[in-house]
């Protein structure tokens, strides 16, 4: 079982930094064109002071597909992997505060954003969402060391594959 | 050379090589410390570099965020006020062209608007913005039909209730690419709109200014298209009833 999961680990943190690069190159691609859109749906949270508003309208996404670029290509994993798990806290806070302030607001997570019809949030949706890929994130810093990853290749060989880590004499 | 003597000289090299090793193994982790550090630092340079240049692009990108000069004549909130001066209540109205919320809005009360303006009880607001460029297909006709309508309110103020509601009537559906600028320019010569006002449109002179409106009316507060003011307190309920319920309270 534990040798299963040994081989197996690697593989489970590939998908899960590609599945979180996705997420994030679409979600910032998404709001890149149009950066007064992007602005206003940061506004619409009524969260920030004015003053912070166009620099996270026009920071967030650039951000967002740069966390992307490093997931896709596995640079920093473990950082990666932590920077986005403290990003989606803060959506999750941001989306979560929007529903208890009884705001109805579209996430403006892929673009789009600001006020919606009552009926119209998806505040759930949009929370489990971003739940479930804390999930993988946080799972993807505990076990950063995956497959085509900068990160391994900068390791050298013997953190590529643990079926053939030396034992004990790795140090001669 | 007695056993007792090559065993301690044994001991004694076991030693030193233990403290080589350890010396050795200390000073790799040391390397390895300072290579993590160095990596973290180099990288968040990176990050705060590229996140700065790509904010100043942005920025640059913004059409909001430009000095987008208007035409002359324009109300406090950058819009078109018309109706008798004495006139004792102002509706405001807020709208994107490619809403159909607003299009039911002018249909519903575009009529009445007219009337109530035209019998010197109200003025009436236009204030054209463009929130929902992105369901034209990267032709951006919420800011360029905007645009055509501030050209219109800069050379003919007095066709403005009728370009909109010409608008309204060509409204494109949403995510089509909407009405190009030829289809805006046939609207507004139709309805005998200046050659002026026409260059406007055609060179899309004003849609800076109508980012530029939006962005101020965003940072005022405006959620979403239509919002309806009746002298500056938001109108909830978009019939006809309510808006008339609404302008009789205020009277």
């Amino acid at each position: 079982m534990i040798e299963r999961w040994t081989v197996a680990q690697p593989w489970v943190s590939t998908v899960l930094r590609l599945v979180l690069a996705g997420v994030f190159g679409v979600a910032g691609a998404l709001k890149l064109p149009d950066p007064d859109e992007s602005v206003r749906a940061v506004r619409a949270y009524r969260l920030l002071p004015e003053a912070a508003v166009p620099v996270v309208g026009y920071g967030l996404p650039v951000f967002e597909v740069l966390l992307a670029l490093a997931l896709l290509l596995g640079a920093l994993t473990r950082v990666s992997a932590l920077v986005s798990g403290a990003l989606l806290v803060i959506f999750v806070v941001g989306v979560g505060s929007a529903a208890a302030r009884g705001l109805s607001i579209d996430c403006g997570c892929f673009g789009g954003g600001g006020e919606v019809a009552a009926g119209d949030t998806r505040y759930t949706q949009e929370i489990v969402r971003d739940l479930a890929l804390l999930v993988g994130a946080v799972a993807l810093a505990r076990w950063p060391r995956s497959r085509f990853s900068v990160d391994g290749w900068l390791a050298g060989p013997t953190n590529v594959s643990p079926l053939h880590e030396p034992v004990g004499g790795a140090r001669r | 050379m007695s056993a007792s003597q090559k065993r301690s000289g044994n001991d004694k090299r076991d030693e030193v090589r233990a403290r080589a090793e350890a010396m050795r193994m200390d000073a790799e982790r040391r390397a390895r410390r300072q290579r993590t550090l160095i990596v973290a630092i180099t990288a968040a340079v990176v990050v705060v570099l590229v996140v700065g240049v790509g904010i100043a692009v942005q920025r640059s990108r913004s059409q909001a965020a430009q000095d987008a000069a208007g035409p002359s004549g324009l109300s406090t909130n950058g819009g078109l006020v018309l109706g008798e001066d004495d006139a004792p209540v102002t509706v405001t109205t807020y709208v994107d062209f490619m809403c159909p919320a607003c299009k039911a809005f002018e249909t519903e009360n575009g009529a009445l608007l007219d009337e109530l303006r035209g019998k010197g009880e109200i003025k009436v607001e236009y204030v054209p913005v463009a929130i929902l460029d992105r369901f034209s297909q990267g032709t951006r006709y919420s800011t360029r039909s905007a645009g055509a309508a501030y050209c219109v309110v800069g050379s003919d103020p007095e066709l403005v209730p009728d370009f909109v509601s010409n608008l309204y009537e060509n409204q494109p559906e949403e995510n089509s690419t909407g009405l190009d600028t030829g289809q805006l320019v046939t609207i507004a010569q139709a309805l005998g709109v200046s050659e002026e006002g026409v260059r406007c449109i055609t060179d899309g002179t004003f849609d800076g200014y109508a980012a530029a409106v939006t962005e101020k009316a965003s940072q005022e507060g405006l959620q979403g298209t239509p919002t309806v003011e009746v002298d500056g307190t938001v109108l909830d309920d978009l019939s006809k009833q309510g808006l008339v319920d609404m302008i009789n309270a205020r009277n």
